[in-house]
């Protein structure tokens, strides 16, 4: 068995991670184990030195959960082992540490095609992950 | 037929990078292409050597880049049965990548981060960020060791 984690954010870009990962993996009984995770936003009170979870944590919840549905339900009738997980914080750190806790064989994820700013931000996600984690590492382009 | 391309560098993490482009070549047939990059000499005015004072390639860098893709691909050969086609290119080292990248268009790229350490780390992993950031393909950085 093949343990896969793919972190997604409702992106077509993820979306393309999860159906390379379908492509490669999906075809035995592995595990898929789909991530999101959300950030803090700055807590203007502490001059953005202090992040605290914002108030409407339970629509990030919820949000969350549309996207693990969502992407879970592009694995219908492939794989029976697919593991959802939503984790808080800054997003790279939180691929980074999880897959340290349940080791997959992989990370399978996607880099975002956008330019300017939206690239150098998402594309730091995947370089951050490349960097640090100690998993081999796809990026889906 | 897919390819795959695969940057090899001589230390046990080629050999990792060799074994899941393997794994990955079974879902379809596929065709393999070593890579290994030698840096030129900079240039610099030094009276003992013309090489280094032309920034040519240096013939024991070609040597030791021409025996690291050879035994890659005999480890390929030997342990898998794939034969495999070897490039020796000359710059820096991403960029050449991509180069190559650009001529044979893979259908995925294998990269090792590990197989150095300190600063040598730190530059080998600023070599997979240029490839995974300007690369139109996928690509795979190995870190685990079997």
């Amino acid at each position: 068995m093949i343990k896969i984690l793919i972190p997604v954010d409702g992106s077509e870009h993820s979306r393309k991670a999860v159906n390379e990962a379908k492509k490669l993996f999906g075809d035995s009984n592995n595990e898929f184990t789909l991530l999101n995770v959300q950030g803090y936003i700055a807590d203007t009170e502490g001059f953005g030195l202090h992040y605290t979870r914002i108030p409407n944590q339970e629509e990030l919840e919820k949000m969350a959960d549309n996207v693990l549905e969502d992407m879970a339900s592009e694995f219908k009738g492939l794989s029976d082992s697919i593991n959802k997980k939503i984790l808080w914080g800054d997003p790279a750190d939180q691929i980074v540490d999880f897959a340290d806790e349940i080791k997959p064989d992989y990370i399978i994820m996607g880099s975002l095609g956008l330019t300017g700013l939206k690239k150098f931000l998402v594309g730091s996600v995947s370089n951050k992950v490349v960097n640090h984690a100690n998993t081999t590492v796809m990026v889906v382009k | 037929m897919t390819k795959i391309l695969i940057a090899v560098d001589g230390s046990d993490y080629g050999k990792q990078c060799i074994k899941e482009g393997v794994k990955f070549g079974k879902y379809e047939p596929s065709e393999f292409i070593l890579v290994n990059v030698k840096g030129y000499l900079p240039q610099r005015v030094d009276t003992k050597s013309l090489y280094a004072q032309s920034g040519e390639k240096n013939p024991e860098a070609k040597e030791r880049g021409e025996k690291i893709l050879q035994e890659a691909a005999t480890y390929l050969k030997e342990n898998f049965g794939f034969e495999a086609q070897t490039k020796l290119m000359w710059g820096e080292p991403a960029e050449q990548i991509l180069n190559l990248i650009d001529e044979v268009k893979p259908g995925l790229v294998i990269l090792g981060t590990l197989g150095a350490t300190g600063i040598k780390r730190f530059l080998m992993g600023s070599v997979s960020n240029k490839v995974v950031n300007h690369a139109h393909t996928n690509v795979l950085i190995v870190k685990n060791l079997e």
